[in-house]
């Protein structure tokens, strides 16, 4: 049996266009037809080098980022060249279970339009070699919310780099709870537990290389 | 959202509202118009058993939380803990079935019911999701992938670590797009970790603090590179 594609799609609906009493009939079978559309492809299985593309994940880890905002500074040295496709990022904060209350209003806002993976609460950036940094107001370097620069895994930031072994990437994140929660500084035990950096890399080795 | 999603999105509103369903239909071929003049999506090359296309699902079924470092040492936490970028967890191990080449990866966590000691429940898997905030429960558990036991591909570029599956994969709806291809019977190994007491504290107070284990996986797609005949 083929793949149901494109065309297929169009000539429904197309049938449905012309003749408004049958759309009624073939709603259903639209519906079905999309959500059977053959997933894309043949960019990846006719490209050169999909060997070990698209594998690779540089990242960098904070743990228990103060509330003070200060910035804390990471490097991942890339061991290979690579095409970085893509920036995420995931916070976890950390609240003891006697502080529900408090830690259930960050993953309601998360949930009510604060960005998922907890992104709202910290600032990023990022810079290659430590030299040209990218997230700039026109005149210096700056960081910016999470939020605003990363994806959350079911879309990532789009990234267009090409860079080579041993060039690095540093990022700087703060945490911004103290912002979000004046409890949450004042509450013992309450702090940004982990934040991950993840940038999703293509390798350019050609295969047999 | 990209066409795909828009094309299901009308055509669900189509099947709800069968009496606007035409005026839906329009909007469809309105938007495979841009869409084919964008490019369109890519044909498929001939020769291909695209039909096989299979889902190879590494997963964990109730994993436990490991202590902490910073936890009191009374709840197994102190400097034998375990640092949170790692863990004693064994990497579970899928075996390719045919030569494919690995499209995307998705990951979910559904926590189990909590329990006390007397079996009473404390907490039901709804409420349990209420420390996630992100979709499918990806921020309640790490991961980390190899292939053959070799590589561990997710480093800083010195040292290989563990970082939450919402950074790490996307979701069914949409997953993170891989492009790598794997010969009939290497393996891929996923390892995993229950982070609830990172997000959940325990204190010497308060030891036993919440700890539900949870169901999780990483499913990657994979399609049959196996030529058709003639």
């Amino acid at each position: 049996m083929r793949d149901t594609t494109l065309d297929d799609v169009e000539a429904l609906a197309q049938s449905m266009v012309n003749s408004p009493a049958a759309a009624v009939q073939l709603a259903g079978q639209l519906q079905a037809t999309v959500q059977s559309l053959a997933v894309p492809r043949a960019e990846l299985v006719t490209r050169p080098a999909f060997e070990r593309a698209a594998l690779w994940t540089y990242a960098v880890s904070f743990e228990q980022l103060d509330n003070s905002g200060d910035p804390s500074t990471k490097v991942i040295e890339l061991q290979r060249d690579v095409h970085v496709r893509g920036v995420n990022a995931c916070a976890i904060v950390q609240t003891p279970l006697e502080n529900f209350e408090l830690s259930s209003v960050f993953w309601l806002t998360s949930q009510a339009g604060g960005g998922k993976n907890l992104r709202w609460l910290f600032d990023v950036n990022w810079s290659i070699d430590d030299e040209r940094g990218f997230i700039t107001n026109g005149i210096a370097e700056i960081r910016a919310r999470g939020v605003a620069i990363t994806g959350d895994g079911e879309f990532s930031a789009p990234l267009d780099w090409r860079l080579q072994r041993n060039q690095t990437i540093v990022v700087r994140a703060a945490s911004r709870l103290a912002d979000a929660s004046a409890d949450a500084v004042e509450e013992p035990g309450t702090i940004l537990r982990w934040l991950t950096v993840t940038f999703w890399c293509e390798e350019l080795r050609q295969p047999g290389t | 959202m990209d066409h795909r999603a828009t094309l299901s999105t009308l055509a669900h509103h189509a099947a709800n509202d069968p009496a606007h369903a035409s005026v839906y239909a329009r909007v469809v071929l309105d938007q495979i118009a841009a869409w084919k003049a964008e490019g369109g999506e890519p044909q498929t090359p001939p020769g291909y058993l695209y039909a096989g296309a299979r889902s190879i699902v590494v997963r964990a079924d109730r994993l436990a939380v490991e202590p902490l470092p910073e936890e009191p040492p009374a709840i197994g936490g102190g400097p034998g803990g375990v640092a949170i970028t790692t863990t004693g967890n064994d990497f579970v191990q899928a075996k390719m079935p045919v030569d494919a080449l690995i499209y995307g990866v998705s990951g979910y966590a559904i926590p189990n019911v909590l329990l006390n000691d007397n079996g009473a429940q404390i907490l039901d898997t709804g409420e349990l999701f209420a420390f996630s905030a992100a979709s499918d429960g990806r921020d309640l558990f790490s991961a980390q992938w190899n292939v053959d036991g070799e590589t561990q591909f997710t480093t800083d570029g010195t040292n290989s670590f563990m970082t939450p599956a919402a950074a790490l994969v996307g979701t069914r709806l949409r997953p993170r797009a891989l492009a790598w291809k794997l010969k009939r019977d290497q393996t891929i190994g996923v390892r995993f970790r229950n982070l609830y007491n990172a997000i959940v504290g325990r204190t010497e107070e308060q030891p036993d603090g919440i700890a539900p284990t949870i169901n999780c996986a990483l499913v990657f797609y994979a399609l049959d590179l196996r030529r058709l005949e003639g």
